[in-house]
């Protein structure tokens, strides 16, 4: 053979292989491609039936069960699949709808084995659900919402399934809290006459509080929200009251939950506007109830509000609490009002000891200038309103100053003021003072006289 | 004739593929459909192939400073050239091209166009330098061939088709199927898959085709002048750029007006190659075609056809027209001594050296993957890129040597260049007329030969030396030293050019290295 036919040969071997090794390649790579094909078809059919099953809410056990057939008809495909999370994801759920919650779990489990997935966890959640164990659900649920839906697989079906799962989760972790509650509702309702220890209302307190999310529909039952509220009243726990109260009172307006609700503002200390609010409501809506009940309620609470003020040293408010209980003609207020002096004597003195003026008594009805001023009658004059009582004896008989009178100065009243005067160890002069100034309504009664003294007049 | 139509092809591709990749980025952001996208690209081309002929004038008078003249004005000139043009498009019912010239010694001739009746037909001044009428004629008419066979027209629809598979395989890949089904999804993602390999497949059958149009429009020229070894002379001067001095004197008034015009200096072209008194020595030109294992590997990527291939097939015309032989290649390479070992060991090894960046990319990841870092990569990538460039560019002492020797070197190769050194003189651009190149185009007296100049300051210094230098060095006598190497075509890769006592540096290996450097910088951070 020549030079040139050999070269030749050789040069076209070699552009045989640089052209033939590449397109060999391409055509065997065309050639796998498309016997991949069918196969593809398969996997993505497959894929479908996954996504159809991931996505099928309602399924019998029997859907199920044709489900789990034609899911894995495919050996091969079952072989290929078998780590992935998806279509483990799908057998789990199809279990769980068969009621066979362990190997539904078991797979899960296995699958995160291998890998971290938020698939199994939320199947996992599931599958806890169905079976009951609420805390493992939760768990799980909680890592499930942790995750971004992004490694969902449609993030949009991610939200809207996983507060679907979320909810059911919640309902049914709830139920058992309401079984809890119901119990805990036996146990209180059940405590002859409602009294219970302080730390039996404590313990019952926290066991409520921890089901609180649970809790609402115990709130329409009246039976049970009073005794819970007695417990609070027992266990002075009067932040819950204000708590629960509210929620009770959206579920039904009863007027003792207004009581109690006043009884929380009230003994919380700042609240007693409220507190008196609330009590109106309940005087309001409670026909059976006396004046003099009402009365009394209105007054402890005044009391407390006066007692609060005091220890604050807050004359005025002290004082414009005096007013009301003016206005509802309680005999504690001339009490107060007594203190109040006492009070203010002392303050001032303690202040001013030396001080001649801060006595000094204008208009010479028996409260000094600096006082007058602070009650808000007239210093200047013995009688602010002109109704003909001088205003130390309307404080005295539990009458307003600065409001015209048009009944008599009581005996009722000055007996009030009197056992308040016994109680304040008042000097003689004070008393010999109340008595000049008694006008008596008809006979006064004998213990009156007794205490009054009358007879020895 | 044929750098020019390859670069004409090569930009309306690379347009059309830039628009491809746009208009398939906007698809897969989701602001196309793919029909939308598959129609856009039809219009898109179908437009880009309307208007090419004004485009095209607009880019050639800006970057080459071409002129179009009339016919009339064509057929004063050079009635003998303008009488048979007008004869060719006559008989094949075509309208009469316009023409346009370029001044520059660079031989050159190109068409192009959208349709027959809107062709355009340019040749450089160069043409008639080295060419006799027969030759120039022989060349014409190739041109005409390619506008008589609607090349324009194939090339854009060819092109198009090319671009859609790649549409395609993007759409396909990227996108999911309407119905979010992965049923369906899944095997059109494996078709995407295949019509990428199609579309790679096809880029390459796009240069066949091309070349197969190369092989017609020769046939044409050869059927229509009846003269197919003009047009072997002429590929062979023009094509492996072997002509000489000797004084055949060619003188057209063309040549006297274009010398009128004045741009280039009036030198004493009385020239033309005189191939056959070459001939023995042409016919190991040729030989490298045949003999050299990169040739046809070359050609692969190539536009045009091997020259050798091309005057072996018009040669087969001849014969089929009752005509002998001119070039008997075979024979010529049955006489040659050649030491295969030494063929073929440097082959083997500049294939290796010459995919040793892509080999080491490839490397370097798996090594990275295995390794956690990618600093392998970087490190292989860059150490490869610069034994590459020492590899092409070997540091030897330079030998004075003929282009004639150099193309009858059966050693040469388009990786490792041959440090040589030229005597003789600039006489155009590299690309004829092109004045933002800074390219040159250098005569001794056996040949022509394209000069590849390098600044050290990159593409910055390059364009200052096209501006500022590359006027005052055509027409001048010059030494120039650098790396010779031989693929499709010839080229020498300067490193430096003596103009007298004036040495201009050139540094063609110098970026590949700081290249390289940069990547081992990355490497080792």
């Amino acid at each position: 053979m020549d030079q040139f036919e050999e070269i030749s040969s050789k040069n076209r071997r070699i552009m045989r292989i640089i052209l033939g090794v590449p397109l060999a390649f391409a055509i065997l790579l065309v050639a796998g491609l498309l016997l991949c094909i069918p196969y593809v078809i398969k996997v993505g059919g497959n894929a479908d039936l996954q996504k159809e099953i991931l996505n099928q809410d309602n399924m019998t056990p029997g859907e199920a069960d044709e489900y789990l057939t034609r899911l894995t008809a495919d050996a091969g495909i079952n072989d290929m699949m078998s780590e992935d999370a998806i279509y483990n994801a799908s057998l789990a759920k199809l279990y769980t709808k068969k009621g066979d919650y362990d190997k539904a779990i078991g797979i899960c489990l296995a699958g995160l084995q291998e890998e971290e997935s938020v698939f199994y966890r939320y199947y996992l959640a599931q599958a806890y659900l169905e079976k009951g164990e609420y805390e493992d659900a939760k768990r799980e649920l909680a890592s499930v919402l942790s995750a971004s839906g992004d490694s969902f697989y449609d993030s949009t079906l991610y939200d809207s399934t996983t507060s679907a799962l979320a909810d059911s989760v919640r309902i049914k972790a709830g139920t058992q809290s309401q079984i809890d509650l119901i119990d805990l509702r036996d146990v209180i309702i059940a405590a002859p006459d409602r009294e219970f220890t302080e730390k039996e209302a404590a313990s019952y307190i926290s066991r409520f509080k921890e089901k609180a999310r649970y809790a609402a529909p115990l709130m329409d039952d009246e039976e049970f929200m009073l005794s819970y509220i007695l417990v609070c009243v027992q266990a002075e726990d009067f932040a819950e009251m204000k708590r629960v109260i509210p929620e009770a009172i959206k579920a039904k307006d009863d007027p003792a939950y207004r009581y109690y609700m006043g009884v929380a503002f009230a003994r919380t200390g700042e609240d007693f506007d409220k507190a008196m609010e609330q009590f109106d409501a309940f005087f309001a809506a409670s026909d059976a109830i006396s004046e003099a009940e009402k009365t009394k309620e209105k007054e402890i609470t005044y009391l407390s509000q006066s007692a609060f003020y005091k220890e604050k040293a807050d004359y005025e408010n002290f004082n414009k609490t005096a007013v009301r209980m003016l206005d509802i003609r309680t005999s504690y207020a001339s009490g107060m009002w007594l203190e109040l002096m006492k009070e203010f004597k002392s303050v001032v003195s303690d202040k001013k000891p030396y001080d001649s003026q801060v006595l000094a008594d204008g208009d010479q009805d028996g409260m000094s200038d600096e006082l007058e001023k602070l009650l808000g009658t007239d210093p200047a004059k013995k009688d602010t309103d002109g109704d003909g009582y001088e205003d130390e004896k309307e404080i005295i008989f539990v009458h307003n100053p600065l409001v015209v009178s048009d009944d008599k100065l009581s005996a009722q009243g000055y007996y009030d003021y009197y056992s308040k005067m016994v109680y304040y160890q008042p000097s003689a002069e004070d008393a010999k003072a109340a008595q000049e100034y008694i006008i008596i309504d008809g006979e006064p009664t004998e213990m009156m006289q007794r205490i009054l003294h009358i007879d020895q007049r | 004739m044929n750098i020019k139509i390859a670069s004409l092809l090569t930009l309306g591709m690379l347009g059309t593929m830039v628009f491809a990749i746009l208009a398939t980025a906007a698809f897969v952001m989701g602001a196309l459909d793919l029909p939308t996208l598959l129609i856009l690209t039809v219009a898109v081309n179908f437009f880009a192939w309307l208007f090419s002929p004004v485009i095209n004038d607009f880019i050639y008078r800006i970057f080459y400073k071409i002129r179009f003249c009339k016919e009339e004005e064509f057929r004063q000139l050079d009635p003998e050239l303008a009488e048979f043009t007008a004869r060719i498009c006559k008989e094949n019912k075509i309208k009469f091209p316009k023409i346009g010239i370029i001044e520059d010694d660079n031989p050159t001739a190109f068409t192009y166009g959208s349709l027959p009746s809107n062709a355009r037909l340019v040749f450089s001044h160069g043409l008639f330098v080295y060419l006799n009428p027969d030759e120039v004629e022989a060349v014409i008419a190739h041109e005409l061939g390619h506008i008589v066979h609607y090349d324009f027209v194939v090339m854009t629809v060819a092109n198009t088709l090319v671009q859609l598979l790649y549409e395609i395989y993007v759409a396909f890949t990227e996108s999911k199927s309407k119905n979010g089904s992965s049923r369906d999804s899944g095997p059109l993602a494996v078709i995407g898959l295949i019509s990428y390999i199609f579309y790679i497949v096809a880029t390459y059958v796009l240069l066949l085709l091309s070349r197969e149009r190369e092989y017609y429009a020769d046939e044409f020229s050869a059927k229509t002048t009846g003269r197919p070894q003009s047009l072997s002379s002429a590929l062979i001067k023009i094509a492996y750029g072997m002509v000489t001095l000797e004084s055949d004197v060619r003188s057209r008034r063309l040549l006297e007006s274009t010398r009128a015009i004045g741009i280039m200096d009036p030198h004493s072209a009385k020239g033309v190659g005189m191939v056959s008194r070459l001939s023995g020595e042409v016919g190991k030109v040729l030989a490298f075609d045949f003999v050299s294992p990169w040739a046809g590997i070359l050609e692969l990527s190539s536009t045009h056809p091997l020259t050798g291939k091309r005057i072996k097939r018009l040669d087969d015309i001849a014969q089929s027209q009752g005509k002998e032989k001119a070039y008997d290649i075979p024979a010529i390479i049955n006489n040659m001594t050649l030491d295969r070992g030494r063929l073929y060991s440097g082959f083997y090894l500049g294939a290796f050296i010459y995919f040793l960046p892509n080999i080491s990319v490839i490397l370097g990841f798996i090594l990275s993957i295995f390794m956690g870092s990618f600093s392998y990569l970087f490190l292989s990538l860059g150490l490869s890129i610069i034994i590459k460039a020492l590899y092409r560019f070997p540091r030897k002492t330079s030998s004075i040597v003929t282009l004639l020797d150099l193309m009858s070197d059966m050693y040469a190769s388009p990786v490792r260049g041959r440090k040589v050194a030229l005597e003789g003189k600039v006489v155009g651009r590299g690309e004829a007329g092109a004045y933002l190149s800074e390219d040159l185009m250098f005569q001794d007296r056996t040949g022509i030969i394209y000069l590849d100049f390098s600044s050290k300051l990159g593409s910055l210094g390059n364009l200052f030396f096209a501006l500022k230098k590359v006027m005052k060095i055509i027409g001048q006598e010059v030494q120039a030293e650098g790396w010779f190497f031989r693929g499709t075509y010839q080229m020498v890769s300067l490193s430096s050019i003596k103009m007298g006592q004036n040495t201009i540096k050139s540094h063609p290996a110098l970026w590949s290295i700081i290249g390289g450097l940069f990547f081992i910088f990355i490497g080792l951070l």
